[in-house]
């Protein structure tokens, strides 16, 4: 809840907006909506989150993290173009940018790779801003910082950005724990603020679901978007290959077990689903973030109810 | 030493001790974990009391971080409660805390000596003594039966907190100089505690002040006596 009830009633309005906006930004591109359910007894296998379980259901239920389980295989459905906008839901993650349940857009695109993301997430976030602000002027206000959202927005790939404001390579030095802490600590604090900022090419162990670059498999097609400090988006050129899919949830729940989390069922149904999918890529947002973002809100609670 | 048997340990009696050894070393680590109330990163939040080291900690400010597909990281600023030190710690999931187990108690200023500062519980009597680091600044404002908060870290004072404002005697302050009534023209007192600060210039011996002990400021005078 936001700190006084008239500033609740504005943003509620401007995010109404935001929405609407999205949600035209891809009716007019061909792009049809999808409502997936929240739940799932066979949730994708990702170490760093911890799920919230429903009590009583047999088999073990859990609310999904992202509706990336039922969107990506559409893909094979012989859908090309489609998102969907609903609640995610991920245990213990409480912070100025964190809520344990929180709206994500989530968006794909067959025959396209994640360049062509970052082309959507441009005209996307550009046009939100356009009607929130009423006017063409693209320059927006966040956080004592002047921001301009014209295309393109900035690209850095992990390897420059960690070897400039890190001094290590984590494309060829494999420090997972080094990786979170300096992206956090090194790498994030460094990234220009008065522009919208790509971080792409991430190393091939942290991204699960990714494929990997043709030219070099230490590399994963992902992408993140930050705007003004914020980790706004994420997504990548999506792997279809089973096989490659099936060991790496084996080692993401290898971590979980390390961790002390419980270890997840390997979701067959959506590993045999990728047989025979385009080339794809796909690509989730942050909506509380963007509403945050485009409403000079300081925490994520300002803008959800 | 005729009871002592001088031979070679048998290899069923080295595998008892190893076995009784390992049962307490187990029951030992059981009970340590059964007693102790344990928190985790995420129970981590500002105001949270934690042992680090030994030494009680509190969270004096608080974040929660966490990259896109990476493991969730949570900074914090932490103060220590006895000697103030403060530093900056970065923890991850799985990491795990003991509570500072701490409480406070009501308690009488007694009189100070070459041991310490002397208070008394009044309700069951007992008595503790903190030294004069311990009792830091409080000092000036300590009289006799005055009642504070004495804060303990497993039943060991560890400092004292004070009324925000107390009334103390003007007990040595030279007169005025007549005619100098500029605003803000202060002049020094000295209190009962021995405590010596800034006050306007109509102050005398005798009247009674109240000080503010967060700044250690004069804010008004109560009443004046003799």
């Amino acid at each position: 809840m936001g700190t006084c009830p008239s500033c609740l009633k504005e943003i509620l309005i401007k995010r109404h907006l935001i929405l609407k906006t999205l949600r035209q930004w891809f009716y007019d591109r061909g792009f049809i909506e999808i409502q997936t359910p929240v739940s799932s007894d066979t949730p994708i296998p990702e170490a760093s989150i911890d799920l919230f379980e429903i009590k009583d259901e047999q088999p073990r239920t859990y609310l999904l993290p992202s509706p990336e389980l039922y969107l990506k295989p559409l893909l094979c459905q012989g859908l090309k173009k489609f998102f969907s906008i609903g609640p995610a839901f991920r245990k213990k993650e409480k912070g100025r940018l964190h809520l344990p349940q929180f709206t994500m857009l989530e968006w794909y695109r067959a025959h396209a790779d994640y360049t062509k993301l970052m082309e959507d997430c441009q005209g996307l976030i550009l046009s939100a801003w356009k009607v929130v602000s009423q006017s063409n002027d693209p320059s927006l206000r966040y956080d004592n910082h002047i921001i301009d959202l014209s295309p393109p927005f900035e690209a850095i790939t992990i390897h420059d950005a960690f070897t400039r404001y890190a001094g290590w390579d984590p494309i060829s030095v494999r420090d997972e724990e080094r990786f979170d802490k300096d992206l956090v600590f090194k790498i994030e604090p460094s990234l220009p603020r008065h522009r919208p900022v790509f971080l792409l090419d991430f190393p091939a162990w942290a991204a699960s679901l990714s494929r990997l670059q043709e030219k070099n498999c230490q590399v994963s097609e992902r992408v993140e978007l930050f705007i003004g400090g914020i980790e706004l988006a994420n997504g990548f050129s999506e792997l279809m290959d089973p096989e490659e899919q099936e060991k790496r949830f084996h080692y993401e729940n290898k971590k979980r077990r390390h961790l002390g989390l419980t270890t997840l069922t390997i979701p067959s149904a959506f590993l045999s689903s990728l047989k025979g999918c385009p080339p794809s890529a796909g690509m989730a947002l942050g909506v509380d973030r963007l509403v945050m973002l485009l409403t000079n809100s300081t925490h994520i609670r300002q803008v959800s109810l | 030493m005729p009871l002592l048997v001088k031979r070679p340990i048998e290899i069923d009696e080295l595998f008892l001790i190893a076995l009784f050894t390992t049962i307490f070393y187990l029951h030992q680590k059981n009970r340590q974990r059964s007693l102790i109330n344990v928190y985790e990163s995420s129970d981590l939040r500002k105001g949270l009391k934690i042992i680090i080291d030994g030494a009680p900690y509190i969270i004096t400010d608080f974040q929660f971080s966490k990259p896109g597909k990476g493991q969730a990281l949570y900074r914090c600023k932490l103060k220590n409660m006895i000697t103030g030190y403060t530093m900056d710690r970065t923890y991850r999931s799985g990491d795990k805390f003991e509570p500072a187990n701490l409480h406070e108690a009501k308690m009488q200023f007694l009189y100070n000596d070459a041991t310490g500062f002397h208070f008394m519980d009044t309700s069951t009597y007992d008595q503790v003594t903190l030294t004069p680091e311990q009792v830091g600044d409080a000092k000036n404002y300590l009289k006799d039966n005055m009642e504070v908060n004495v804060l303990f870290f497993n039943e060991t004072p560890i400092s004292i907190s004070l009324p925000t404002f107390v009334e103390l005697e003007v007990v040595k302050s030279d007169p005025g100089i007549k005619g100098d009534t500029a605003t803000g023209a202060t002049k020094p007192a000295t209190l009962e505690t021995g405590y010596t600060l800034q006050v306007p210039l109509f102050i005398e011996e005798g009247n009674i002040l109240r000080i503010d002990t967060r700044t250690g400021e004069y804010v008004e005078r109560v009443k004046t006596k003799g």
